[in-house]
């Protein structure tokens, strides 16, 4: 596995984790209602705890396989492009779910979660495919 | 991205060469290790220009390394 497999393997962990994390205790409660959580300050915690998450896991990364951590080949490149284009086509679906969501005035919770979900959605398509385009490739 | 129809006599010319590694061509024609060995394996198309600087490596023309397989 290359630098790059192990980063992509790494962001999706880290996106399940701790957005997987965030969504269970945000929907967790049947008894009360989303829209009374106070949802603003796990979302920051949410968001440092991944950031962190991310930079020392990619420290990590780079310190096992140093040579590799700054190499980005016409591969790389190809891969990482055909990638983002999977995860912009999510990213679009999910911002045509938004825009119909604040077309039908829907409590301001539920635009910024649902955004939300497909910014993690997107991301997790994004790295996924680049997995399965380096196994392929390889 | 598709599999590619294009054959290739990467391994061949090294061992030609003396036993040039994949490694050492690797870092002659600006790709990794990974890259090189995708390429030798048919497993992934070079860029053009990566293409002829494999080619100038081994100081053979493009058509010596590399060859597009038959429609059928």
């Amino acid at each position: 596995m290359t630098f790059h497999e192990r980063s992509a393997a790494t962001i999706i962990g880290a996106l399940l984790l701790v957005f997987g994390a965030y969504f269970v205790v945000l929907i967790g409660g049947v008894d009360r209602r989303v829209d009374d959580f106070a949802y603003k300050p796990l979302l920051i915690l949410a968001v440092i705890a991944f950031t962190a998450l991310i930079a020392f896991s990619h420290v990590f990364l780079a310190l096992l396989t140093p040579n590799e951590a700054n190499t980005l080949d016409e591969r790389d490149r190809t891969i990482s492009h055909r990638a983002d284009q999977i995860g912009g086509t999510m990213l679009g679906v999910a911002v045509l779910v938004v825009i119909s969501l604040t077309v039908l005035e829907v409590a301001h919770v539920y635009i910024a979660n649902a955004l939300l979900f497909g910014l993690v959605a997107a991301q997790i398509a994004s790295e996924a495919s680049k997995l399965w385009f380096y196994r392929r490739t390889s | 991205m598709k599999p590619t129809r294009v054959t290739n006599r990467i391994g061949q010319l090294r061992r030609e060469a003396g036993g040039v590694s994949q490694g050492e061509l690797a870092a002659n024609v600006g790709v990794t290790r990974q890259t090189l060995n995708a390429i030798e394996r048919g497993k992934y198309s070079p860029s053009l220009e990566v293409a002829f600087r494999i080619a100038r490596f081994f100081d053979v023309g493009l058509d010596d390394v590399f060859a597009y397989g038959d429609d059928d």
